[in-house]
């Protein structure tokens, strides 16, 4: 789960405890011990044999807060209630949106009028109908301002939901809302009449593969298969229990003595000690943000410079133990909407920044860099290696290491922009629009330029309708950010889940645990 | 008695609040929930529709006065990462705190009496010199690491014991034993040297030279005027333990104590939570340490509680 409060708790003692172990357990003849390692894509080991059933133990960082699936922002609820409820739209493991509840896709009525067809015959757990009414009164709730949930923002510009028919819902907007298929992706559709009793937040009852067991608060959370699921695929396993374990390294031993068959972030350090681990496209990117507005990083030159010093292929191995990608001059990945696939990451050259450093007279010119420690995974480490970087090309880095709340402090400011803020940039709709607004657009919580043309670009995308003229402005904006270099652009961190021996699973783009897809073998 | 432990209550009472306004104070200066809580991407006018919505946009002296009368109605508040009333979840993860700090006091103490006694009687030999190393290494080892060291050989290599969680005695195991070794370190040490003192005195060589059997001799007089100090320096673990050592362990093998539940809310900036949490501790603070000074009166009569 990358949610935004992602939090790298890491004990460095974890290595070194296992490595001993490791040692201790090669003492024997009994190759126990040793691990299969990286299997970029496991799916496709073949030789064991997928069985029908089983149970299996999935731990996570946290515990879900409530299970009411429509009121809070919470990785927790997410990855329960993901198997539980089921949204109008769904993303394919290349992260397209396809129909799930909805028949097909929507279609676009008018600017701001969009309309569902709803598959037919699809009941909840307890017996509800699932009908247009129903999909209408679930966004109805959230939208409802008395309700506060904390998922407004994914429904903003929503005014109206309709049902036409039995099984079609018209979608109204406040003004044109390109983004509206994805909105569908996230809301999750709750039985009407259920939703209303005290009982729904302790025990859902949704149309997914999985239905509600028991939910012992700080202990475990069981599901179990839905026989009667309506949809594709239909479920292998029989039970899921859900552990809570907070620290990442009791979480892998966990995964070790056989506890648990799947456990989400696993450190890229630890890959190799899981019994198998698997690895997919993340929702994280970290970033330099340049300050274009004045100090020594106004110059354009020694932007592109500060670009052309970071060797991101190394960053990549070094410190994410090659479970990243290079971010190719943006800061979306391939499978965004918005992605603008003709421009590429600045090559690293040292030599050509440390000459441009110098032509644009800027050596030893002072950069600050604010950054933060334990908020994002190798935050402080990815910082402090950017800017011997820096230094090698020419520049005085002067790293400053802030507490959270006062690293939010200076990046929030919109007087005195530092030269270079680190930051995490994290993308749960797999859209260009909420980065563009925040990190590209002037004015925006993290900009650092006043680029007037970037921002009508901006503007001009986020209420066109028509996907291809919508790529077209993004391809714009985002090549300008990239000409003009006003980010260092870094990397798009990976996920990483370690899986026993018998778990067949390929993660998915968009980070989701959907236990369907899941089988083991026997 | 009864005068003093009145007294005491109410100078309690003052330290509870006390500690509860300096809480309130400090988190208010070092933190701003709205911020850390909603995504950095987030627009001002969400963070302002937020802020309202938990009651962060009043100024901070507004929020104090309105803090104060709830407090004295022990009104604490929803918590804002859990959205439910933040004394209720506070109580509800008391007991597994408990029974941790239970444990890990009880294998403390019933480890370090009769280890603390066996090194005394022979100063300087073998025995005592292994006792001796091996609490300064019980006190001095991390306890993240000793928990993971733990969870490795116990759990992992021998599967003895689950790795982590609640619900069974298997699961207080590792967890109560990473608690224990410190404490017992710590309290090994102390009956030790009191020992070593008491054995030295007057009156135990007045008894030896007397002919009084040697085992009555250390077993009740030696014992019983080392124990003052003991109980003083075990209550005073016991404190650590459940504001301390509890944060670590709990996290470590995933115990849903009170702990687990101050550094989360901590990291959420659950200001709220977390104001509900430090009173609450405040209280058991108080009354440990009242019980611990009737204790003394117990132990030696010649204590006068005023």
């Amino acid at each position: 789960m990358s949610n935004h409060t992602h939090r790298t708790r890491r004990l460095g003692a974890l290595l070194l405890v296992l490595g001993l172990t490791a040692a201790t357990a090669c003492g024997g003849d009994d190759d126990t011990g040793a691990d299969t390692g990286d299997t970029g894509d496991n799916g496709g080991s073949g030789d064991a044999e997928a069985v029908e059933g089983g149970s299996i133990s999935i731990a996570l960082g946290s515990e879900p807060t409530t299970l009411d699936p429509q009121i809070r922002e919470d990785g927790g609820e997410r990855a329960v209630n993901d198997n539980v409820y089921e949204t109008l739209l769904f993303r394919n493991k290349d992260g397209e949106l396809e129909p799930k509840l909805a028949a097909e896709m929507p279609t676009q009525i008018d600017d701001t009028t969009w309309e569902v067809k709803l598959r037919e015959g699809i009941t909840f757990h307890n017996d509800e109908p699932l009908n247009a009414e129903v999909v209408a009164a679930s966004f109805n709730r959230i939208i409802d301002p008395e309700f506060n949930s904390e998922q407004i923002g994914f429904v903003e510009g929503i005014t109206e939901i309709e049902a036409v028919d039995e099984t079609t819902v018209r979608f109204t907007t406040e003004g044109p809302d390109p983004i509206l298929p994805s909105r569908l992706y996230w809301i999750k559709v709750v039985p009407i009449e259920y939703s209303k009793d005290s009982a729904f937040a302790e025990s859902p009852v949704g149309t997914g593969p999985y239905k509600f067991v028991e939910w012992q608060r700080g202990q475990e959370l069981v599901l179990e298969k839905n026989p009667d699921y309506w949809g594709d695929p239909a479920p292998s396993i029989d039970e899921v229990t859900y552990r809570f374990v907070a620290e990442s390294g009791t979480r892998l031993s966990g995964l070790i003595s056989g506890e648990f068959d799947l456990i989400t972030n696993l450190l890229p350090e630890d890959a190799d000690q899981a019994p198998k681990s698997a690895h997919v496209q993340g929702l994280e990117h970290p970033v330099m943000i340049l300050n274009a507005m004045g100090g020594p990083t106004e110059s354009l030159e020694v932007r592109q410079a500060m670009n052309y010093a970071v060797d991101k292929e190394a960053l990549a191995e070094e410190l994410y133990g090659g479970f990243a990608e290079v971010d190719q001059c943006q800061i979306l990945s391939p499978t965004y909407a918005g992605f603008n696939e003709e421009i590429d990451a600045y090559p690293y050259d040292p030599e050509m920044a440390k000459q441009m450093i110098t032509d644009a007279g800027a050596e030893g010119a002072d950069i600050e860099v604010i950054s933060t420690a334990g908020r994002w995974l190798k935050d402080r480490e990815v910082t402090e290696a950017v800017a011997n970087y820096w230094t090698e090309a020419g520049l005085t880095v002067n790293v400053r290491i802030f507490e959270f709340d006062e690293y939010l402090d200076r990046l929030f400011d919109r007087e005195t922009r530092a030269p270079a803020i680190f930051v995490v940039s994290s993308n749960e709709l797999l859209d260009a629009a909420r980065v563009m607004a925040a990190y590209y657009a002037k004015d925006g919580t993290g900009a650092s330029n006043a680029n007037e043309e970037l921002v009508q670009l901006i503007d001009d995308a986020r209420v066109e309708t028509d996907a291809e003229a919508r790529e077209e402005l993004y391809a714009q904006a985002t090549k300008i950010a990239c000409d003009e270099a006003y980010f260092a652009f870094l990397l798009n961190i990976e996920d990483i889940y370690g899986l026993s021996e018998r778990l067949q699973w390929e993660p998915r783009v968009d980070a989701k645990l959907i236990v369907s897809e899941m089988s083991v073998t026997g | 008695m009864g005068r003093y432990i009145g007294k005491r209550l109410l100078q309690g009472v003052v330290v509870i609040v006390g500690v509860t306004i300096v809480v309130f104070v400090v988190t208010r200066m070092i933190g701003d929930p709205v911020r850390v809580m909603l995504p950095i991407e987030a627009t001002p006018e969400q963070r302002a529709a937020f802020a309202k919505q938990i009651g962060f946009d009043r100024s901070i002296p507004v929020q104090f006065v309105d803090f104060i009368g709830d407090l004295a109605r022990f009104d604490f508040g929803e918590s804002l990462w859990q959205r439910r009333p933040a004394l209720d979840v506070v109580t509800e993860h008391l007991p597994r705190t408990f029974q941790l700090v239970g444990a890990g006091m009880l294998l403390g103490v019933l480890l370090s009496v009769p280890l603390g006694v066996i090194a005394a009687l022979r100063p300087g030999s073998v025995r005592d010199r292994l006792t001796v190393t091996s609490s300064l290494l019980g006190l001095s080892i991390p306890q993240f690491w000793l928990g993971l060291i733990f969870i490795v050989v116990f759990a992992v290599q021998f599967k003895w014991f689950p790795t982590s969680g609640t619900g069974t005695f298997k699961h207080l195991v590792l967890p109560a034993l990473t608690m224990a070794l410190p404490i017992s370190g710590r309290l090994t040490m102390m009956v030790r040297s009191s020992m070593i003192d008491e054995l030295n005195t007057q009156y135990i060589r007045t008894a030896k030279a007397k002919g009084l059997p040697y085992r009555r001799t250390v077993g009740f007089h030696a014992l019983r005027n080392a124990a003052v100090p003991f109980v003083s320096l075990a209550g005073w673990e016991g404190i650590r333990a459940l504001a301390g050592y509890a944060v670590v362990i709990e996290t470590v093998f995933a115990w849903p104590g009170v702990g687990f539940l101050a550094l989360e809310s901590i990291e959420r900036q659950d200001l709220i939570l977390l104001q509900a949490i430090v009173f609450v501790i405040a209280i058991i603070v108080v009354l440990f340490n009242i019980g611990i000074d009737i204790a003394y009166k117990a132990i030696d009569p010649r204590i006068k509680l005023t």
